[in-house]
């Protein structure tokens, strides 16, 4: 069957079979940033934005998703330049091994996408469904309240 | 992966009663809201090759009435914790749950109808709702309407009968005379984590202090969500001290009947949920406005 949906702002017709996750449409199609986690909504590897809402990818049917926007990591550059927020985590040591990093981004992403003025707890808890093995939490949290700064700063 | 192996087509009604034919016609269907309960553990054991998708129902939405909060059953953990609506109410503590209830993604996703429905004794909500005294609005054959207390027979097993889905959740407005105070309280080894015990209360005093109502209920220390009587009826007509609150939950024992799992041991809920219902009745009390 066929998906209609945007992803990134592109619109896109997916052939997709009833069965198939959002993830696995996803990453078939080359959208390779969202990772395959757990499979069972718990480490947020495989989060991605639908409507302005993160979301477990890899437990959500692509045929929930028909006529929605899409956000993957993908889309958070623009001509080729990462925005604001991927520059502080490159900036901030908030990365080691890489394989949490598009889900956290994309968690921050939906918050500032909400709340430009998010206070310290509001990150912590934006970031709460996102595992990372290796580096821990500070970093990634000091880097999404760094981006929030400059991100009004910019403005 | 795919979510379901045997799945053949998925349903999109346009209303609850337009749900409930496609129950009743397709043999091997399943209702399915945010999905997060029933593709991670709740189909196991049921062959499901139907899908019927309520989320475009016309059940998402929180509204004021003379009486009554109602809640639409597909309406999310999200809309839940940010609703002005329910922070405003009970003390917030419906707000308050949610805001604990698992991942910002979840609950993105996880309604409340689902959480409810799925009849797990670890539910955030069950609690809270337990302590509100709130009603499930059930839609099969016909309209049906049940206590939330009574509502769940044990784990995964609540009073609706087959071909019935839940279709509102219904929140009185300020019934009871006098000053009441709310507490929600949670254990849990993470933010993520499902409950080791939690709870929730509701406690109504006269003027004198004393205890007017008092409702208290808690999770994962029973095959489902408790209310609990006889501490309740413990309280009544007293003013409280931190003795009677304590000399209240002491035969909590007979109450409960907690399991020991991966989690934590069978004596250690045990013993949490004595502290937990004391911290609760406590809280609650003072925010009705007593005195300890």
């Amino acid at each position: 069957m066929k998906l209609n949906l945007k992803v990134n702002s592109e619109n896109k017709v997916f052939d997709i079979d009833v069965r198939d996750t959002l993830l696995d449409v996803l990453r078939a199609n080359g959208y390779k940033s969202v990772k395959h986690g757990c499979e069972t909504g718990e480490c947020g590897a495989c989060t991605v934005i639908i409507n302005g809402n993160a979301v477990n990818s890899c437990i959500y049917p692509a045929i929930k998703c028909e006529d929605a926007e899409i956000i993957t990591c993908e889309g958070l550059e623009t001509d080729g330049k990462l925005s604001i927020l991927q520059n502080k985590f490159v900036e901030m040591g908030a990365i080691q091994c890489g394989y949490c990093t598009p889900g956290m981004l994309l968690s921050a992403h939906a918050l500032l996408m909400k709340n430009p003025n998010p206070k310290l707890e509001d990150v912590k808890e934006a970031l709460s469904g996102n595992f990372c093995r290796c580096t821990g939490y500070k970093k990634p949290v000091d880097a999404v309240m760094a981006a929030a700064e400059q991100m009004k700063e910019a403005k | 992966m795919q979510y379901i192996r045997d799945l053949k087509k998925y349903h999109w009604p346009k209303g609850p009663q337009d749900a409930v034919r496609l129950m009743m016609q397709e043999p091997c269907a399943e209702i399915i809201a945010g999905g997060t309960e029933l593709l991670v553990s709740g189909l196991k054991g049921k062959e499901v090759n139907n899908l019927i998708d309520i989320t475009k129902a016309g059940l998402s939405y929180i509204k004021k009435e003379r009486k009554s909060i109602k809640i639409g059953a597909t309406t999310t953990i999200s809309e839940l914790q940010h609703a002005p609506l329910l922070k405003d109410y009970a003390g917030g503590i419906l707000s308050e749950a949610a805001r604990k209830f698992v991942s910002v993604q979840i609950r993105n996703v996880a309604t409340i109808g689902g959480n409810i429905g799925a009849a797990m004794p670890s539910s955030d909500l069950a609690p809270v709702l337990m302590a509100l005294d709130a009603k499930i609005c059930v839609l099969g054959k016909e309209n049906k309407e049940f206590a939330i207390n009574g509502f769940y027979i044990s784990k995964r097993k609540t009073a609706m009968a087959p071909y019935e889905i839940i279709t509102e959740i219904e929140l009185p407005l300020g019934a009871e005379d006098g000053k009441t105070g709310y507490a929600f309280k949670k254990i849990g080894r993470t933010e993520m984590d499902i409950a080791l015990v939690n709870g929730a209360s509701a406690i109504t005093i006269n003027d004198s202090d004393e205890v007017v109502t008092a409702r208290l209920s808690l999770g994962s220390v029973a095959p489902n969500t408790i209310r609990c009587l006889e501490i309740e009826n413990n309280l009544l007509g007293k003013k409280l001290t931190k003795e009677s609150i304590a000399a209240a939950c002491d035969n909590i024992a007979k109450s409960i009947d907690p399991k020991t799992d991966v989690r934590a041991s069978a004596k250690y809920r045990g013993t949490i949920a004595k502290v937990i219902a004391a911290r609760l009745i406590e809280e609650a009390y003072i925010k009705a406005g007593g005195k300890i």
